[in-house]
């Protein structure tokens, strides 16, 4: 009887700890999120794309979003963006990735934004050249999307992998979004930009935490 | 149900033996729907041209002359084994030559994966081509484990005279390895003739 | 019949009995060892894959090979590799196709050539598979409490939807012909083993490898597919996809030989007097279900292994730019995809035509029509696979002959209905826990059968399909027909198996938790479905959540009840332990004619067959035949 019992018991034990290393470890090992920083005329928030994750990365050859800061110095890999609900959010793109360009040259244009244009490295635009287009920042649900234009391949100083700083060649994107009510808002990038996958769409362009996240508008 | 005992302590003889060979047909079954497949993915791609890439640039055509010579052999091994299979006095010799014909047959598929001069990843053709002979090289490689196990034991049987061995089982054995591996070769015949010839 | 065990002391050969033996233990750490000597190797082989291994860091042709070697590793260590090497060698086969009585544990961690010990290795197999499934299934109702994602992410989400689907489908194709046929077909038709014992062995272990398999998908990022592997995503997939592909695989392999070998059993080893006509009924649904098996598994396999070589050898089969088509898979899947449905399914009838009668008192109304009805399926299930693929862009011609053809099924399943509902008509039932779920699997599949109907009507199914109602149609066809008929199984034959009877209060408050858990928990998707709730999608339309949870809860409640139905089964047969009665149903099959538990060697003397199978309320058989325990009730 005993034994029978500490056989139940240990069989028990071992599938209570296989559940939860298996809730742990991989089902609840989501991507963290970051919060804009709060200004007067509403809330900034800096992010850069690179051609590769940081070495360290679990997959340190993938194409990625950061969340950075205005000095583009406090790299963290996070794509849930907290931002707060009925206001204007300042989106800031440290841009380093080469242009991988588009199938569908519509992406090419900007929509949703406030005034539905965007600056690149300083000069408003409404739309890039879709050979040009290296990834994009769209949030279907909210009918926003921008087209972030690639650095040019003979540029010097090219970053490699993250984190980059910005006496590397790179583009600066700006636009500002208004968010409405509150909820969990999809984003993602809509180039066929994940290098060595079929079509370029598999990997990092299917993967929260990569070319994928979240805006958590609160 | 009602059942009475038999008196049978021993399972009847005739069962081990028609097991062999019911499964063997059986097992021709299994064969068809793997290689099925294969034949739908070829006419489905074909038919579909996606891409117009059912052949991407040229020359994705393998020899013929040399899938006929693999086609022949493979065939030749198939009638050696099935009429040998029949004549106990052959068994052993026509047994070991079918194994060496198999045997070149592959070998002479990896040659022409040699000089076939063009990968798998130029067009559906040449993807149904190299998915569909490796798949059947492998059952070939399969087809020979059977046929080695066949012969090794009806030789080393005959060495010991039969001695405490089924003579007829093992027979029956190597004849229902005859019949799938026939069988195999049919379908390999329309492998090549699709693959190659068409 | 006489049936006295035939009790041979056990003499075993040492080299498979000690712990560094040949078993399961060696097994998993040659399993481990190979995994990692394949894996090691197949990093030297880097960058010719389809995925660019520079760009991706995935080098699915390393994986695959560690899978290869995991599984070789674990069959060599468990002792399949000494067979093919002694036979190469023309040495006699060293592993017996006949058990001797053995007492301990030991032999149910080992290759084992005795039917039944084999079952029972099924069976805790099984189960245990069908627990990680049922957790992920917890877990997707619990993500679905809520619109937004709030437990897990998107990716996590989709994981536990393929995981679970995967796993319940390729585990629940063998959930009655592995625990249920390998025992009970040697028995039924007097042969004492199945034709190749071996075979038997293999298939159980390739099972749950195949298991394993599927598991370590979450090293690798998981697979975002669903149990349908649909292409473009599943090529585009990062490496857990590659776990998809393994298990599926070795499922296919396991599946084809457990079809042939029962096949082969039920039509070559039938002993005397048991001719075609006689045959139980189950093993009627044994062979349909085998022969769909035996040849649309191995379509399968084929398209695993074009799947395979598209990741790892760059062939480009289903890669549209390269000239090869999603589709492809599509319809090689569902080619292969629909008889599996039927795999599923007949058995259930099998099972509950084979019970029915026992507690209805009644032979069975019908025989012929009933075994009609399920080979008409069987060979019908081959030509209805575009049901699937109505709203893929098919040519608009076909859609009318499919359409037809599926609803043709319909008639032989009726016939199964007609047997079921005429055998129960009159009869004296006994309204036992067997006998409960056995009118629980009518009810619920007639849901399901119905639902198909709306499902392979071409207009509704291009709002039915890829939602809800879909999901709700396959669980009352699979968790309510064959899960059902399983458990009637359970109830009917466990205690027969293992010796030990089964708690009766227990199972009926199992039965009725679990009958309206069950319906409490899908109905309510049919609708859910109706409105518009997609498949494999993490979140929905807020008007949705108070169905959604009330169907969550429901689904913790039937998870609940199946947890009691293992704690009955590890209270009675762990803690009360009072031994079952050799024929507890007044049955008139000759399984429960023997003494339990079933001798090793199952029969002294191969038993010789006479008179119909279900001779229920038929006056008494002549003396000497009949067994004194099955009066006429
Ligand atoms: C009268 C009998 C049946 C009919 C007419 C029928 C019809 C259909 C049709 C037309 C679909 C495709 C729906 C869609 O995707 O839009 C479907 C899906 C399905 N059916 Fe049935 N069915 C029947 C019985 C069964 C049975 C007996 C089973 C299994 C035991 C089954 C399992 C499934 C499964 C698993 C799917 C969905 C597969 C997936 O998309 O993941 N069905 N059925
Ligand atoms: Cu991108
Ligand atoms: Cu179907």
């Amino acid at each position: 009887m005993a034994k029978r019992s500490l056989l139940v018991l240990s069989v028990a034990l071992a599938t209570l700890v296989g559940i939860a290393a298996y809730l742990f470890l991989y089902l609840a090992n989501v991507p963290g999120s970051a919060r804009a920083a709060q200004t007067s005329s509403g809330v900034n928030l800096y992010l850069a794309t690179v051609p590769a994750a940081a070495a360290n990365d679990p997959h340190p050859t993938w194409v990625s979003y950061y969340v950075t800061n205005k000095q583009d110095t406090n790299w963290q890999h996070k794509t849930t963006f907290v931002v707060p609900a009925n206001s204007l959010v300042h989106v800031t793109v440290y841009q380093y990735d080469g242009a991988s360009g588009l199938r569908n040259p519509f992406i090419s244009q900007a929509s949703g934004t406030v005034g539905g244009t965007f600056t690149l490295n300083g000069k408003t635009m409404n739309a890039i050249d879709p050979a040009n287009a290296s990834h994009v920042f769209a949030l279907p649900q909210l009918g926003i999307s921008v087209p972030l234009a690639g650095v040019a391949s003979n540029a010097k100083d090219q970053c490699p992998n993250a984190p980059c700083t910005l006496s590397q060649a790179h583009m600066t994107i700006t636009f500002t979004i208004k968010t409405g009510a509150a909820g969990l808002y999809r984003w993602q990038c809509f180039v066929p930009c994940a290098a060595g996958y079929i079509d370029g769409f598999g990997g990092p362009m299917q993967s929260i935490g990569y070319m994928d996240g979240y805006l958590k508008v609160v | 149900m009602d059942a009475v005992s038999s008196g049978y302590q021993q399972e009847p003889h005739q069962w081990r033996l028609r097991s062999l060979s019911a499964g063997a047909k059986m097992w021709c079954g299994s064969t068809s729907g793997f290689m099925g497949a294969f034949l739908f993915a070829y006419f489905y791609l074909l038919a579909l041209d996606p891409n117009h890439s059912w052949k991407i640039g040229k020359n994705v055509n393998p020899s013929g002359g040399l899938g006929v010579a693999i086609m022949a052999v493979f065939v030749l091994s198939g009638l050696l084994l099935w009429l040998g299979s029949r004549r106990p006095a052959d068994e052993i010799t026509t047994g070991v030559v079918a194994i060496v014909l198999a045997v070149v047959g592959i070998a002479l598929q990896f040659v022409d994966y040699g000089v076939l001069g063009f990968g798998p990843y130029r067009g559906g053709y040449a993807s149904v081509f190299y998915g569909w002979t490796a798949v059947f090289t492998l059952g070939a490689l399969g087809g020979i484990y059977w046929m080695e196990t066949s012969v090794a034991a009806l030789w080393r049987a005959r060495k010991n005279g039969f001695a405490d061995t089924d003579e007829e089982l093992l027979r029956v054995g190597l004849q229902s390895c005859a019949l799938w591996w026939s069988y195999y070769v049919a379908l390999g015949v329309l492998m090549y003739v699709v693959l190659y010839l068409v | 019949m006489t049936a006295t065990a035939n009790r041979v002391p056990a003499q075993s050969p040492a080299r498979q009995r000690g712990l560094l033996g040949f078993n399961m233990l060696t097994g998993i750490i040659l399993g481990v060892v190979g995994w990692w000597v394949f894996y090691l190797l197949g990093g030297l082989i880097q960058g010719y894959t389809n995925h660019g291994f520079s760009q991706t860091g995935q080098n699915d042709v390393q994986i695959m090979l560690g899978y290869l070697g995991g599984v070789i590793g674990f069959l060599g260590g468990l002792g399949f590799l000494n067979y093919p090497i002694q036979r190469m060698m023309g040495y006699p086969p060293n592993i017996p196709d006949h058990e001797v009585e053995e007492p301990g544990l030991g032999k149910y961690f080992r290759l084992t050539t005795d039917h039944k010990v084999v079952s029972q290795q099924y069976f805790v197999g099984i189960a245990f598979f069908f627990f990680v499934g049922g957790l992920n299934a917890m877990l997707i109702r619990t993500e679905l409490l809520s619109p937004t994602t709030h437990v897990f992410g998107a990716q996590q989400y989709l994981t536990l939807v393929g995981v679970h689907g995967s796993m319940m489908m390729g585990m629940m194709t063998s959930g009655v012909l592995g625990p249920f046929a390998n025992w009970l077909v040697p028995l039924m038709i007097g042969s004492r083993r199945m034709a190749f014992p071996r075979m038997e062995s293999l298939t159980f272990w390739l099972l749950m490898a195949a298991g394993v398999v599927l598991i370590t998908t979450v090293f690798f990022g998981g697979f975002q597919t669903g149990w349908t592997g649909y292409e473009p995503l599943a090529n585009q997939g990062t490496a857990g996809y590659d776990a998809y592909l393994g298990f599926f695989g070795l499922v296919s392999i396991s599946m084809t030989l457990l079809g042939l070998n029962l096949a082969v059993t039920i039509a070559t080893m039938r002993a005397p007097g048991m001719t075609w006509s006689r045959l139980p009924i189950f093993c009627w649904s044994v062979v349909a279900t085998a022969a769909l098996m035996v040849l649309a598994a191995p379509m399968l396999t084929a398209t695993l292994l074009m799947g395979i070589s598209d990741r790892t050898l760059y062939t480009a089969f289903f890669d549209p730019g390269l000239g090869g088509s999603a589709y492809l898979w599509q319809n090689l899947f569902w080619v292969f995809g629909h008889p599996e449905v039927y795999v599923l399914a007949i058995p259930g009838f099998g099972i509950v035509l084979e019970i029915l009668p026992v507690f209805a008192r009644k032979p069975l109304w019908g025989y012929k029509i009933a075994v009609s009805g399920m080979l008409g399926v069987a060979i019908f299930s081959f030509f209805v696979w575009q049901h699937h693929l109505f709203v893929s862009g098919m040519n608009a011609d076909l859609r009318p002959f499919y359409m037809l053809s599926t609803e043709i099924i319909s008639l032989p399943t009726g016939f199964t209905f007609l047997a079921f509902m005429a055998t129960l008509w009159r009869g004296r039932i006994r309204l036992t826990v067997p006998m409960l779920f056995c009118l629980g699997w009518a009810f619920n599949f007639l849901f399901g059968g119905i639902s198909g109907v709306f499902n392979s009507d071409t207009p509704s199914d291009v709002t039915t399909h890829g939602s809800f109602f879909v999901m709700a149609h396959f669980h009352y066809t699979i968790m309510g027909g064959l899960l059902f008929s399983v458990m009637a199984a359970m109830y009917y034959w466990g205690p027969k198996m293992f010796g030990y009877k089964l708690n009766e209060r227990l199972g009926k408050i199992h039965f009725w938790v679990m009958f309206l858990a069950f319906n409490s928990t899908f109905g309510p998707l049919f609708a859910v479905g109706f409105l518009g709730m997609p498949r494999r999608v993490v979140t929905y339309a807020t008007n949705l959540t108070g169905l959604n949870d009330w169907v969550s809860v429901s689904a913790y409640v039937l998870g609940l009840s199946l947890l009691l139905f293992l704690f009955n089964m590890v209270y009675s047969w762990m803690y009360k332990r009072i031994p079952a009665e050799d024929n507890p149903w007044h049955s008139r099959s000759i399984e429960f004619q023997l003494p339990t538990p079933v001798p090793a060697q199952d029969f002294d003397e191969i038993p010789v067959f006479s008179g119909d199978p279900y001779p229920y309320g038929e006056a008494l058989a002549p003396a000497g035949a009949e067994p004194a325990t099955a009066g006429a009730y």
